[in-house]
C-alpha cells in the first residue's frame, strides 16, 4: 500500500511537472512581449523597464521556467515585493501576488463546489436507487426520461432561463452571486441557491443515470446473485451488497468529476456572478494578465490531477488488486 | 461537471433470425421506436442546416440584413423588437435580434451549420487521431505504450475549457496582420485545432484498454503466429472489433462538441460577429433577457432538442450494436 | 481628460460575454420614450459659462440645499475599488468624485441650482495675476486636517511637487508642464522625495503662495481646481501607502479601506463648514462596497431593500436592458439621475492613412451614428452632436456642419467618394472585442459598405484597446475614442486633441491630425489673457478643424443612474458623476 502511494504521489507530481511546462511555454513562448501584457492599462515606459527586469525576461525562457518553479517552491522576490511560497507569480494587473488573488478567490468556488455536490449527490444518487429498484415500472421510464432531458440541458441555458424566473419574475430567490459566509451566511446562502440549484439539475440527471445502471451492473455480480441464492430478502441485497458495490462506482465518477470541476466551473461562475477561480481566469484573458492566467491554469490542473489521484488510491484502499 | 459517458440502457435483446451484424444492429435500431425518433429530429436538423440558403430564399430574408435598424418601427428607442414575443409573427417568424434586428430565424438555421459543421469536423479528427494513437500504443505495447500513456495524462490533466479560452485569442493574434480582416475559416479552424487537441486524449485512452484486451484474444494470437505483419494485425483483426466503440464514442460526442462550441462562443472565445452561431446568440440572448427572453429561449430550446435528439439517438446506436454491452 | 482612464469598459470584453454586466460601462438610458432627450437636460445641466465667482462667493459656507438635513449613511456602490485615492495620482472622474470628499483644493467649482462658479477654496478667491503668468493665491484662516493641524502654503506646495514623483503616476500633468515649461517636466524637477525644492512655486509664509508659470495661462485657476492639486502635509506623506488611506483635509476622513471590498468614511471634525464655499458633508458616514456588476447594482437600487435605501451609485449607469423597465415605473423614474455629462465620444479617422479629405468627410456622411447608439441603449446612451466642444464647455456654440441624417447619408458620400481617385476606399474599423461593439462593428460595415466603402473589421482586445489606437503608427482608419475636458474650457480639449505637436503613442491626438494653420491658431488663443475672448475664438477653431474632418462627432454622453429614495440632492457633477457633495439623506 505504501509503496503505491509513493508511486502514485509520484506520478502526479510529475504530470503536474509537465503539465506546468506546457502551460509556461505555450504562454509566455508566444511572441509577445510579457512585460508588455503583465504591464496594466495605466502602463508607462517606467512600469515597463521594472516589469522587465523583474520578470527577468531578457534572459532565456528555460531560465525563467525555473525561476518560476523555485517561486513555487521556496518563494521569490518581485522587485521589492517578495512572494512566499508557493509563489505563482506576481500580476502586474493587480499589484498582487497570483497567489493571494487565488486565495481570496477560492472561497467561492469551493461554495459553489460544496454546496452543489450535496445536491448532486442526493438527488441524482437517491432518484438513481429509486429508478433502479423500480427497474422498468412506469417510474423508472420517467425518472430516466427526465434525467436524459436533463443531462443535455446547459448552465448558460437553464441558469439564465431560471434566474428570469425564479429571481427577476416572481421574486421568489435573491438575486445569486457570492458573499462570504463569514460575512453574512444568510446572504451566502441566498445568493448561492440558485447556481446549486442549476448546477444540481444538469449534473445530477447524469448521476441518475450513472447510479441507475452502477444499481443494475451491481446485481448482475456474482456476489450479489450469491447472496441473493443464499435467501436473503431482495431489499437487503439491494441495500447491503448492490449498493455498496455501485457507490464505489459512483464515487470513483464524482472524484473525477470534482477533479474538473474548477476548470468548467467557467460558465456557472460567468452565468452567475460569481467572482471564483474560474472566473478570474476570465477576466485575466480579459485583461492579458499572463500571470494569473498561468496561476489558475496550473491550479486548475492540479485540482484535477489531485482528485485523480485520491480516487486511485480510494480504489486501492477498497479494492487490493489495484495495487499491482 | 462533466457528463459521464457510462451509462445507457439495456434494452432487450431482439433474438430473430440471425443474419450480418450489421443488419442486425438495423434490425434492433428500427424496432427502436424513441431511437428513430430521435434520428428523425437529428435529421430534420441537418436537413434545415444543409438547406439554410434554399430555406432563406424561399422565406426572403438571410441572417445579415439589420431589419430592426433599416426600417423604423421594427425596433424601440432602447433597441427591442416592438412586437409581443421579441416581435416574432408572420413576417419575422421568430422575431428580430435586440440592437442590430437581424432575423432570428435564418440565424438559427444557419447557426445549426456553424455549431454542426465544427462538431462534426472535431469529432472526425479527433476520432482518427484518436483511435490511431490508441491502436498502435495499445499493440506495441512497451515504452511506446508507456511514453503515449503519460501524454494522455497530461492531456487529460489539462483544465480543457479555461486553456482554450485562454489560448484561442492569442492564437488569432499569430496569423492575421493589424489591418486585416480575420477570416471567418481562420475562426472555424482555429476552434477545431484547439478542441481537438483536447479532444484525441479520450478517445485513445478507450482504444488502447479496447486493444489491450483484444491483444491476447484467440484470434490476435493466431494471426501473430500464422505470420502476419503487426499492420496487418491491426488493421485486419483489431480494427473490425473496435468499430462499436468507435461509432458509440463518435455519436455521443457530436452533441457533447457542439454544446462545448456554443460554451466558448457564449464566453466570448468561440464564433464572432457576424457569421450566425447558437452559442454568440444564447451570448447576446443573456445579455438582453430581462427585456427580451424569447432571443435566449429561441437558441437555447434549439440546442436542448438538439441534444436531447442526438443522444437518444446515440444510445439507441449503442444499444443497436452492442446489446449486451456496456 | 482621456476617456480610457474614466470608462471602464475596457474590463469587461470576455466577462461581460457571460455576465450581463454589459451595460455598467456602455449605454444608459430612461428619459422618456418618445422626448427629446436633450430636455431634460438643458434644465439641469449648467450651459451658460463657469464664470470666475468673486471673493465674496469663495467665503463659505456653501449655500444650503432646500430641504437637506445632516445626519444618516450613505451606501456606494461601486463596480470596482476606486484606482487611486492619493491626489497625485487621481485622474480618472470616478477616482476624482472620491476624493471630492476628502481633498480640498486651492480653488474648486460652487455648483448652487444651475449656476456654476469657480471660486476660491482654501484661497481666498481665485487668485490675481497680472500678466496670465504669475499667480498669487492667499489661504483662508483656520483651515485645518483631520488630525486638527493647521494646512499651511507650504502642505499646498509639496502636494504640487508630489505629482512630480514618477512613482505617483496617473495624474494629470498640465501645472507640471506649465510651471516648467516642459513637455518632459521631469527633466526639470523630478519630486520631492529626493529633498529638492521647485522654485517655480514660492511660499513666502504659511498663508501665501506664489506660482510663476513658463508662459501665458488665463485658465490656470481652473486648473488648479483638480483633484491632483490638494495639499499633503510632507510628515503625513506615507508615499505609496497614502493612495489606500490620503490624509483627510476634506469633509471626511478614512476610517477603514478593505482593498477591493468596502470602504467607510466619517466626518473630518476639524471641517469647517464656514470656510468651505463648494462642500455640504450632510451624511455623517459613507460606506462604499466595491465589486458586484453593474446589473447587479442596478437591481440593488431598484430593490432599495434595507441599507439601499439610502444607496447611490457615482458612476454605474442604467444600461438599456433595463431602461424600459425603469422608463415604466414612476417610483424608479423619481429617483433617477439623468443628465448630459462632459464626456464627448467620438470616432477617430486616422488622418495619416486617409489622408483625402473628401474620403473623411464622406465617411462622416455616411457612419451610422443613430445605429451605433441604439446598441449602446439608444437615447439614453448620449445626445447626438456634430461639434468637438460639449456643451457644458465655456464658449460653446452648437453648429452642423454636414447636415447629414443621424442615421448616415450613404448617397451623400458616394457622392463624395466619386469626384476622389478611388470611389471604393478600403476602410479599417478596430474596435474593443466585446459583445457591443462587434454589433457596432456589424452595423458600421453595413452602412459604410453601402456608401461603397470596402470595411475590414479589427477586433482589439480590450485590454490592448487605447494602447493600440494610440500608437502614432497604428494601422486602423476608424476607431472610437473619448475625450472628457478637465475643466469647462476648450483649452483642456482642443490642444491635447488636435494640436499635431502634440502626437505621441498614448497622447490624446489620436486622429493624428496636424494643421500647421491649426497648431498656429492654438498657440494665439493660449497666448490670450482674457478667458472669454479665449472661449470665442476656440469655438471658430472647433468649426475650422471639423472642416477638414478628422472625427466624426458622435454623442454626448449621459448619466442615468438609480439612487435610493432615502436620498436627496442627487445630480451630476461638473465632473460628469453622481456628485456626493449635496446629497442628504431624507
Amino acid at each position: 500500500m505504501f509503496g503505491f502511494i509513493i508511486r502514485r504521489g509520484l506520478g502526479a507530481a510529475l504530470i503536474l511537472f509537465a503539465v506546468s511546462a506546457v502551460t509556461f511555454f505555450l504562454f509566455f513562448a508566444l511572441p509577445s512581449d510579457p512585460a508588455r501584457l503583465s504591464c496594466g492599462k495605466t502602463c508607462t515606459p517606467e512600469i515597463l523597464a521594472t516589469i522587465r527586469h523583474n520578470l527577468g525576461v531578457d534572459r532565456p525562457l528555460p531560465d525563467q521556467y525555473w525561476q518560476f518553479l523555485h517561486g513555487i517552491v521556496a518563494g521569490r522576490h518581485y522587485g521589492a515585493t517578495w512572494c512566499a511560497a508557493p509563489c505563482l507569480g506576481y500580476s502586474f494587473v493587480n499589484q498582487q501576488p497570483v497567489t493571494a488573488t487565488l486565495a481570496d478567490r477560492f472561497p467561492a468556488t469551493l461554495s459553489l463546489a460544496v454546496g452543489a455536490s450535496v445536491l448532486i449527490l442526493s438527488i441524482g444518487v437517491g432518484l438513481g436507487v429509486i429508478a433502479a429498484l423500480r427497474r422498468g415500472q412506469k417510474l423508472d421510464k420517467r425518472l430516466t426520461a427526465v434525467a436524459l432531458v436533463g443531462s443535455s440541458m446547459q448552465v448558460y441555458f437553464v441558469g439564465i432561463v431560471a434566474r428570469y424566473l425564479l429571481v427577476d419574475e416572481a421574486d421568489l430567490l435573491p438575486q445569486p452571486g457570492y458573499t462570504p459566509i463569514t460575512g453574512d451566511p444568510g446572504k451566502w446562502f441566498g445568493g448561492m441557491i440558485l447556481p446549486w440549484l442549476t448546477l444540481a439539475v444538469v449534473t445530477a440527471a447524469t448521476y441518475v443515470r450513472f447510479t441507475r445502471s452502477s444499481m443494475i451492473e451491481a446485481e448482475s455480480q456474482e456476489y450479489v446473485r450469491t447472496a441473493r441464492a443464499q435467501g436473503l430478502p431482495p431489499r437487503a441485497v439491494h441495500l447491503r451488497y448492490a449498493w455498496r458495490g455501485a457507490m464505489t462506482l459512483v464515487l470513483t465518477q464524482f472524484g473525477l468529476d470534482l477533479g474538473v470541476f474548477l476548470g468548467s466551473a467557467v460558465i456557472t461562475e460567468t452565468t452567475f456572478n460569481i467572482h471564483g477561480i474560474a472566473q478570474l481566469a476570465v477576466s485575466s484573458v480579459t485583461n492579458l494578465d499572463l500571470p494569473m492566467i498561468t496561476g489558475t491554469v496550473l491550479v486548475a490542473a492540479a485540482f484535477i490531477v489531485l482528485c485523480n489521484a485520491a480516487v486511485d488510491l480510494c480504489y486501492a484502499f477498497i479494492d487490493p488488486r489495484v495495487r499491482l | 461537471m462533466s457528463r459521464s459517458p457510462t451509462t445507457f440502457l439495456k434494452r432487450e435483446i431482439d433474438t430473430s433470425t440471425p443474419r450480418t451484424p450489421a443488419a442486425l444492429a438495423w434490425r434492433r435500431f428500427r424496432s427502436d421506436r424513441t431511437g428513430v425518433a430521435a434520428g428523425v429530429v437529428v435529421g430534420v436538423f441537418f436537413v434545415l442546416g444543409m438547406c439554410a440558403p434554399l430555406i432563406s430564399a424561399i422565406y426572403g430574408k438571410d441572417p445579415y440584413t439589420t431589419y430592426g435598424q433599416n426600417e423604423s418601427g421594427l425596433l424601440d428607442d432602447y433597441g427591442y423588437p416592438t412586437g409581443a414575443l421579441g416581435g416574432a409573427g408572420g413576417r419575422f417568424w421568430l422575431g428580430l435580434e435586440p440592437g442590430l434586428g437581424r432575423d432570428v430565424f435564418t440565424q438559427l438555421l444557419y447557426g445549426i451549420r456553424t455549431s454542426l459543421l465544427i462538431a462534426l469536423v472535431v469529432v472526425l479528427v479527433v476520432t482518427v487521431v484518436g483511435t490511431a494513437v490508441g491502436l498502435v500504443a495499445g499493440y506495441a505495447g512497451g515504452w511506446l505504450d508507456f511514453g503515449v500513456s503519460r501524454v494522455v495524462d497530461i492531456a487529460l490533466s489539462f483544465p480543457s475549457t479555461l486553456f482554450i479560452i485562454a489560448f484561442v485569442p492569442v492564437v488569432q493574434s499569430l496569423f492575421v496582420g493589424a489591418d486585416q480582416q480575420t477570416p471567418t475559416w481562420m475562426r472555424v479552424m482555429t476552434l477545431v485545432v484547439v478542441l481537438s487537441a483536447f479532444g484525441w486524449a479520450p478517445v485513445a485512452r478507450l482504444l488502447r484498454g479496447q486493444v489491450i484486451s483484444l491483444r491476447t484474444r484467440e484470434f490476435v494470437e493466431a494471426a501473430r503466429i500464422g505470420g502476419a505483419s503487426p499492420a496487418r494485425i491491426v488493421t485486419r483483426e483489431l480494427l473490425p472489433n473496435l468499430w462499436t466503440p468507435i461509432l458509440v464514442s463518435a455519436s455521443l460526442s457530436v452533441p457533447a462538441y457542439v454544446t462545448t462550441e456554443a460554451a466558448l462562443s457564449f464566453l466570448g472565445a468561440g464564433i464572432v460577429e457576424p457569421t450566425p452561431d447558437w452559442g454568440r446568440m444564447i451570448h447576446r440572448g443573456a445579455e438582453v433577457y430581462l427585456s427580451d427572453i424569447t432571443y435566449m429561449l429561441v437558441p437555447g430550446l434549439a440546442i436542448l432538442v438538439f441534444v436531447v435528439a442526438f443522444n437518444l439517438l446515440g444510445d439507441s446506436v449503442r444499444d443497436a450494436l452492442a446489446p449486451s454491452d456496456r | 481628460m482621456p476617456i480610457s482612464g474614466h470608462r471602464s469598459r475596457s474590463a469587461l470584453v470576455l466577462a461581460v460575454a457571460g455576465t450581463l454586466a454589459v451595460s455598467t460601462a456602455c449605454s444608459g438610458s430612461s428619459s422618456g420614450k418618445k422626448t427629446d432627450p436633450s430636455k431634460p437636460a438643458a434644465k439641469a445641466v449648467a450651459k451658460q459659462a463657469v464664470a470666475l465667482g468673486t471673493a465674496a462667493d469663495s467665503q463659505g459656507p456653501d449655500p444650503a440645499v432646500p430641504g437637506a438635513k445632516a445626519g444618516g449613511t450613505v451606501t456606494v456602490l461601486q463596480h470596482s475599488d476606486f484606482s487611486h485615492l492619493d491626489p497625485a495620482r487621481v485622474w480618472s472622474s470616478t477616482n476624482q468624485t472620491a476624493d471630492l470628499l476628502l481633498t480640498r483644493q486651492l480653488t474648486s467649482y460652487q455648483q448652487v441650482g444651475n449656476t456654476t462658479k469657480l471660486v476660491g477654496d482654501l484661497a481666498t478667491d481665485t487668485g490675481t495675476t497680472t500678466d496670465g503668468k504669475t499667480f498669487t493665491y492667499t489661504l483662508k484662516d483656520g483651515l485645518k486636517y483631520e488630525d486638527g493641524s493647521p494646512i499651511t502654503a507650504q502642505d499646498v506646495k509639496y502636494g504640487i511637487e508630489r505629482t512630480f514623483q514618477k512613482e505617483l503616476s496617473g495624474g494629470p500633468q498640465y501645472l507640471q508642464m506649465w510651471l516648467t515649461g516642459k513637455a518632459d517636466p521631469s527633466t526639470v524637477y523630478s519630486g520631492p522625495w529626493g529633498g529638492q525644492d521647485l522654485p517655480a512655486i514660492e511660499t513666502p509664509d504659511a498663508k501665501t503662495i506664489v506660482f510663476h508659470l513658463a508662459s501665458v495661462h488665463a485658465d490656470f485657476p481652473f486648473a488648479l481646481a483638480m483633484q491632483s492639486y490638494s495639499p499633503v502635509p510632507k510628515d503625513k506623506d506615507t508615499k505609496a501607502a497614502f493612495d489606500k488611506h490620503p490624509f483627510s483635509s476634506g469633509p471626511y476622513k478614512v476610517d477603514s479601506h478593505d482593498v477591493d471590498k468596502g470602504m467607510v468614511l466619517s466626518r473630518n471634525p476639524n471641517w469647517d463648514p464656514n470656510s468651505d464655499p463648494v462642500r455640504h458633508a450632510y451624511p455623517d458616514q459613507w460606506k462604499f462596497e466595491f465589486g458586484a456588476q453593474g446589473v447587479d447594482i442596478n437591481q440593488r437600487l431598484m430593490a432599495a431593500n434595507g441599507a439601499d435605501k439610502t444607496a447611490m451609485t457615482f458612476n454605474v449607469k442604467v444600461g438599456a436592458d433595463l431602461a424600459g423597465q425603469v422608463d415604466s415605473n414612476p417610483d424608479l423614474k423619481a429617483r433617477l439621475v439623468n443628465q448630459v455629462t462632459p464626456f464627448s465620444e467620438f470616432f477617430n479617422i486616422n488622418t495619416k492613412r486617409v489622408t483625402d479629405v473628401k474620403v473623411r468627410q464622406a465617411l462622416v456622411d455616411a457612419f451610422p451614428r443613430q445605429q451605433v447608439r441604439q446598441l449602446f441603449g439608444g437615447p439614453v446612451y448620449g445626445d447626438f452632436t456634430h461639434t468637438i466642444m460639449s456643451p457644458v464647455t465655456n464658449g460653446y456654440q452648437n453648429y452642423d456642419l454636414y447636415g447629414v441624417p443621424d442615421n448616415g447619408d450613404p448617397d451623400k458620400a458616394k457622392a463624395l467618394l466619386a469626384q476622389t481617385s478611388n470611389p471604393h476606399p478600403t476602410i479599417v474599423f478596430a474596435y474593443s472585442d466585446d459583445a457591443t461593439w462587434q454589433q457596432a462593428a456589424v452595423a458600421v460595415s453595413q452602412a459604410l459598405g453601402k456608401a461603397g466603402f470596402t470595411v475590414v473589421t479589427k477586433p482589439l482586445s480590450a485590454k490592448n484597446y487605447y494602447d493600440e489606437t494610440q500608437k502614432v503608427d497604428n494601422q486602423f482608419d476608424v476607431y472610437w475614442g473619448g475625450w472628457g475636458p478637465d475643466w469647462p474650457s476648450a483649452s483642456s480639449v482642443i490642444p491635447p486633441v488636435f494640436d499635431g505637436r502634440q502626437i505621441t503613442d498614448g497622447g490624446g491626438n489620436n486622429s493624428l491630425f496636424d494643421d500647421p494653420a491649426v497648431n498656429a491658431e492654438i498657440d494665439r488663443i493660449q497666448a490670450m489673457t482674457d478667458l472669454s475672448q479665449q472661449d470665442t475664438a476656440w469655438a471658430a477653431l472647433d468649426k475650422q478643424i471639423m472642416r477638414s474632418a478628422p472625427i466624426i462627432p458622435w454623442v454626448d454622453g449621459r448619466q442615468v443612474s438609480l439612487y435610493g429614495p432615502g436620498l436627496g440632492g442627487v445630480h451630476t457633477g461638473f465632473i460628469g458623476t453622481c456628485y456626493p457633495l449635496d446629497v442628504y439623506v431624507k
